[in-house]
């Protein structure tokens, strides 16, 4: 992370550079994950997306109506309003209307009780204003046929009683005072305006009736309306509720996959800022550097500003950049999309490591070349060691074609000791025999002796030979293991002792069911040995007891010799094992001195130990392990 | 030397081996002839009547043949090997008798197929024992391979 932020700060290309190839491997991440996750995130987005269309439709077409509906019921109202406003005018007129001809007529009794002009004012006036309210009331509110019939009706009555009131007038002014007043007394003037008042009445009321019916219908209306703002109010706020928590739920979960892939894409550059043992870097198209981690600047001693933005070339050797190295690097990557390769590389501080490098190049969805990853490790240490096992090898090698030579010179050797040696012994000891049997006669006493002695000598040359031959044997050959049944080939050897030397009362004790795993001609030899010694040093017993058994279990078991018979002194015990070691003068105990190296031989190319104890005049053991 | 005297091949190249093995044969009272082959070539020539021995009768075989490995020339086993590989006388008995007992001889040998295997010792009087055993078995008890089958 302090690495990240020294780019930041010092680079911001790099920082930039950095963030886009740190954010890849997340993305590389995503990427294996793509098909099914980009098919369910088209059908969220989809889902939301249409969801929040849907709503805001249903929210319009739901305003639209109240609205509309709204709109109809005012314009409805402000229509019956003037209606109302129209009705009410009409009925004052119409009262007025009434109240003109009563005060005509008025105003023309008593002109006719008085003959006084000055009745006839009001008379005048209310003429006037009868004519300005029938005008009014033609204008205004008679839409209805009916109160157009009525006031259709009430206009020829409202004629004949002005005229009706205009002749009396006539009359009066002609001081026909009772022609006048029979005119009033025919009741026709009377009869005129009661009709005239029961219509205009008629008329009053049916206005009335119109008003309240039109009250009733506009308040059954405002009902209407107000129901139908209510539950589009209800309606809108529950679908803008619904499509919000959609949104909300949404939201939290793109807030909560981005927090995923930010913290997945953190964890990555956190991943791969520490770790120490790769250097971890990102090169660009072009080959220049530009991200940097921990193991980068371990191994190559580079910080991530000294070397961001320059070109990678500047890490291989002098001669590799001239050959063109780096650039054939770079094209193995973008052709095969990996190059793979170990050699040699420069630290900053010139000295140079074995790397092994593996550069990738980096290509985005639409497969555009991003960059390269590289991917460095420092395994000089294991060059160095691989290097120094061959050259062991090498040597080792040297060494086993040396040995073989050696081996087989040794076997031919052998082979040629086995043949030569042995027969010129031969003709000494037979010549020897041939002389004594031939010419005995004329030897004294001691010249047969000395040539007893030179038979001897042969026959003891001879049986050192054997023994060195076996001993050479026993180290070459290759070892053929397999179950071995020491009991058992105690018993031959045993046998084969007791034949030898009838005379001799030595008892064997042989534990049953020795097994052991070894080579079983190998093994012979060792038993031959060790019975055959214990054997010979038990000559000179009374009663001779020789015992073969074991110690231990199967792991560390330990096979044991053991004898009564002459044993030795310990002191000289570590000369035992030693080729031609004897403990023993040759005419107390005969021997050549080289069994028990053989035995021993045979012992280590088992992988085991043996060992002895013994004390002069008691006995003697041997152990070994296989 | 009548045809049906039992002739004893000894194939020795060492002179003192040679007296040896005779005085041997003599003390134990086999008198029969022994013919004497100093490397591999020359018992070779006597087994198939060539070199110097060009033109010998070849009705006369070996009823035993003696034979040491390390010769000059054409070695033990090699002899034993155109013995065997020969129908005249593949079937003739074989007897190696020599200085070693290294495995390999002895695994070779009975591999091409010799009859019998002894170690010379060096103390003569064993030496004369085995001679005496060996003239014993091969020239009295046992029963030679029929002629016909040896011409064949």
């Amino acid at each position: 992370m302090a690495q990240l932020t020294t780019n930041t700060e010092s680079n911001s290309r790099s920082a930039a550079g950095a963030s886009s190839i740190t954010a890849s491997p997340a993305a590389a991440g995503v990427y294996s994950a793509r098909p099914s996750n980009r098919v369910a995130h088209i059908i969220r987005t989809w889902t939301v997306e249409r969801t929040i269309g849907s709503a805001f439709a249903v929210c319009m077409v739901m305003l639209c109506v109240i609205g509309i509906g709204a709109h109809r019921s005012t314009n409805r109202l402000i229509a019956d309003n003037h209606l109302d406003i129209a009705a009410q005018t009409e009925m004052l007129e119409l009262s007025e209307l009434v109240s003109s001809i009563k005060d005509a007529e008025t105003g023309q009794r008593g002109f006719l009780l008085t003959g006084d002009e000055g009745y006839l004012e009001p008379y005048g006036e209310a003429i006037t204003q009868l004519d300005r309210h029938v005008r009014s009331l033609r204008q205004s509110a008679s839409d209805t046929s009916t109160q157009r019939e009525r006031l259709a009706t009430i206009e020829p009555l409202l004629q004949r009683k002005l005229a009706e009131l205009r002749r009396t007038i006539t009359l009066r002014r002609a001081n026909d005072v009772a022609g006048s007043l029979n005119v009033v007394r025919t009741g026709e003037g009377k009869a005129l305006m009661d009709q005239i008042r029961s219509i205009a009445a008629t008329m009053r009321d049916e206005d009335g009736r119109v008003v309240q019916q039109r009250d009733l219908d506009q308040s059954a209306m405002g009902r209407r309306t107000l129901r139908t703002i209510w539950f589009g109010t209800v309606f809108t706020f529950a679908v803008v509720l619904m499509a919000g928590l959609l949104i909300r739920r949404d939201m939290l979960a793109r807030r909560r996959a981005e927090r995923a892939l930010r913290d997945a894409e953190q964890r990555y550059r956190l991943l791969i800022e520490s770790v120490q043992d790769y250097a971890v870097l990102m090169l660009d198209p072009g080959g220049q550097v530009v991200s940097w981690n921990a193991g980068a600047q371990r191994i190559k001693g580079y910080r991530a500003e000294e070397i961001v933005g320059r070109h990678f070339s500047q890490f291989y050797r002098k001669q590799d950049v001239e050959r063109g190295k780096p650039e054939n690097d770079l094209r193995v990557a973008l052709e095969k999309g990996r190059c793979e390769e170990e050699g040699w590389r420069v630290r900053k501080d010139g000295s140079m490591f074995w790397a092994s490098v593996i550069l990738s190049s980096i290509r985005d969805e639409s497969g555009q070349l991003r960059g390269f990853a590289k991917i460095t490790r420092d395994i000089t240490e294991r060059k160095r060691s691989e290097d120094a096992i061959g050259k062991l090898n090498q040597s080792l090698q040297q060494h086993t074609a040396q040995l073989e030579v050696a081996n087989k010179e040794l076997e031919a050797f052998c082979y040629s000791v086995s043949h030569d040696l042995r027969a010129p012994l031969r003709s000494i000891d037979g010549f020897s025999q041939a002389l004594l049997e031939d010419y005995g006669k004329t030897l004294e006493g001691e010249g047969r002796d000395f040539l007893q002695r030179v038979r001897a000598g042969t026959q003891r040359m001879a049986q050192l030979i054997d023994d060195l031959l076996n001993l050479s044997r026993v180290t070459r050959g290759e070892l053929s293991r397999s179950n071995v049944d020491l009991s058992a080939m105690a018993r031959l050897v045993a046998a084969e002792l007791q034949k030898a030397n009838p005379g001799r009362a030595a008892e064997f004790v042989i534990a049953d069911g020795l097994m052991a795993e070894g080579d079983a001609r190998l093994l012979r030899v060792v038993l031959d040995n060790l019975l055959g010694n214990a054997w010979k040093f038990t000559a000179k017993q009374e009663s001779g007891r020789i015992e073969f058994g074991s110690t231990g279990s199967n792991g560390s078991r330990r096979f044991f010799v053991r004898d009564n018979g002459a044993g030795f002194d310990m002191t000289y015990g570590h000369k035992l094992f030693g080729a031609f070691q004897r403990l023993h003068a040759n005419d107390e105990f005969a021997g050549t001195g080289v069994g028990l190296a053989t035995v021993q031989r045979i012992i280590h190319r088992h992988g085991g130990k043996v060992s002895a104890e013994g004390e002069v005049g008691k006995g003697a053991m041997f152990q070994f392990t296989l | 030397m009548s045809s049906n005297e039992k002739v004893i091949l000894l194939v020795e190249d060492n002179a003192d081996d040679e007296a040896l093995t005779k005085r041997a044969l003599k003390k134990n009272n086999i008198l029969n002839h022994v013919v004497v082959a100093r490397d591999g070539v020359e018992a070779l020539d006597y087994l198939f009547g060539t070199g110097a021995y060009a033109g010998r009768d070849l009705s006369v075989m070996p009823t035993i043949i003696l034979l040491d490995l390390k010769l000059p020339k054409v070695d033990g086993l090699e002899v034993l090997k155109r013995l065997r590989s020969d129908p005249r006388t593949q079937l003739l008995p074989v007897v190696v008798l020599t200085s070693s007992k290294e495995e390999q001889d002895l695994a070779r040998s009975y591999t091409i197929g010799v009859n019998s295997y002894i170690r010379k010792p060096v103390d003569f009087e064993q030496f004369m024992e085995a001679v005496r055993q060996l003239g014993l078995y091969w020239l009295v008890l046992n029963e030679a391979p029929p002629l016909k089958a040896r011409a064949a």
